[in-house]
């Protein structure tokens, strides 16, 4: 019998990233504004140098963010497979996930094994599921340093498609055991140990 | 760098070919019924209204001579279309310069997309139903064997589209684009 599973509830929300995300943002504005541009730092720089600079710590920023809120979607599947099978869940999901769980424990492939148990075992989950593999791939080509010419599917991805995608998953799967409006939950004492 | 192909690979004969193009072909009709190049001649005519509207939003400004406003060209590529070119408006307003760049029709919950950039900022422009006042969020997704009563719920058909600008997330909605709508988007990406 494989060790369960203990949860550390720093799982991200998509509001909290959003949020962040607007934060930073305003932030940079202040910081690349005309009015109060840092002398020594922007020294012999032009308006269109600076805005240049704004616009690409924006995109720098929406990269970041997208993959945060990727990162927290694969938490809440992962969440929600391995809930099901503690909690012995019996509809057609749980069954599917259950069986992948017998021979993967808590190495399935979310790609391959848990969005495909969703996809087989639900109505009206294609669109979104065919969406969410699209952005999958978004994650990966950032999230490995976005060295070659992406190849996402038929969309154009981006931070505010990311988040569309993000908002429908978490306000429609029945996710179990996981409340994906909960912020995660910091505290001095409960920094991760690798 | 070679690639050396096996030599059973450079035998393959005319009919070999012929048998993989017909393939490629059906597998192509069953997997991507769209009519992609419709879809891209439609998406071209409504950014052509787009740029009359917002030149007539602009006209009196540009009459004084306040504003000017400009077109170049880009290429977009996107997969099944293939690449194509747009226009691009350029437009001049006391001594700011803002694009208003085509970005594609392959768009997650819209059918085009334009985005207009300035020094401090970016507003999308988005091709939605007529109707719609905010993207939707919520797919209906129900487990096999669970009783639902809704029947065959089925996507309502969008018979007339219209831009919209679409605020950023998280409360993103819809406003209409009216020279009022625009006007504000052009100073928010001037001023951020």
């Amino acid at each position: 019998m494989a060790k369960k599973v203990v949860f550390s509830n720093n799982h991200l929300n998509i509001d909290y990233i959003t949020t962040y995300r607007n934060d930073v943002a305003a932030s940079l504005r202040n910081y690349f504004s005309l009015h109060s541009v840092d002398q020594e730092r922007f020294l012999g720089y032009s308006t269109e140098e600076i805005s240049s600079d704004l616009r690409d710590r924006i995109q720098e920023l929406d990269y970041m963010s997208s993959l945060s809120l990727l990162a927290a979607l694969e938490a809440f599947f992962r969440i929600d497979y391995l809930q099901r099978n503690y909690r012995k869940k019996k509809d057609a999901v749980s069954r599917a996930l259950l069986d992948i769980y017998k021979s993967k424990n808590d190495r399935a492939s979310l790609e391959d094994d848990i969005l495909e148990a969703w996809l087989a075992n639900t109505h009206n989950t294609s669109q979104i599921i065919g969406e969410l593999k699209g952005a999958f791939k978004y994650r990966h080509w950032l999230a490995h340093g976005r060295y070659w010419n992406p190849k996402m599917g038929r969309k154009i991805y981006d931070y505010d498609t990311i988040y569309q995608i993000s908002r429908t998953v978490v306000n429609s799967f029945p996710f179990e055991g996981i409340n994906p409006r909960n912020p995660p939950r910091y505290g001095a004492d409960e920094l991760p140990r690798w | 760098m070679y690639t050396i192909l096996p030599l059973q690979a450079l035998k393959m004969s005319k009919k070999d070919f012929d048998d993989f193009i017909e393939k490629q072909t059906l597998d192509q009709q069953k997997n991507n019924p769209v009519n992609w190049d419709k879809k891209r001649e439609e998406w071209l005519a409504y950014l052509e209204q787009f740029y009359q509207l917002i030149k007539g939003f602009l006209k009196e400004y540009e009459h004084e001579g306040k504003v000017s406003c400009t077109r170049s060209k880009k290429e977009i590529f996107e997969e099944y279309i293939g690449a194509y070119t747009v226009n691009v408006l350029n437009i001049s307003i006391a001594g700011q310069k803002l694009k208003i760049k085509p970005i594609g029709t392959n768009i997650i919950g819209a059918k085009g997309r334009v985005d207009l950039i300035g020094a401090k900022g970016t507003v999308k422009f988005v091709l939605v139903d007529k109707e719609a006042t905010a993207p939707t969020f919520k797919v209906n997704i129900r487990i096999h064997g669970e009783e639902y009563n809704d029947g065959n719920i089925k996507e309502p058909e969008i018979k007339d589209w219209a831009w919209k600008i679409a605020t950023p997330p998280p409360g993103m909605s819809y406003i209409e684009l009216e020279q009022d709508s625009f006007l504000s988007a052009v100073m928010e990406v001037i001023n951020g």
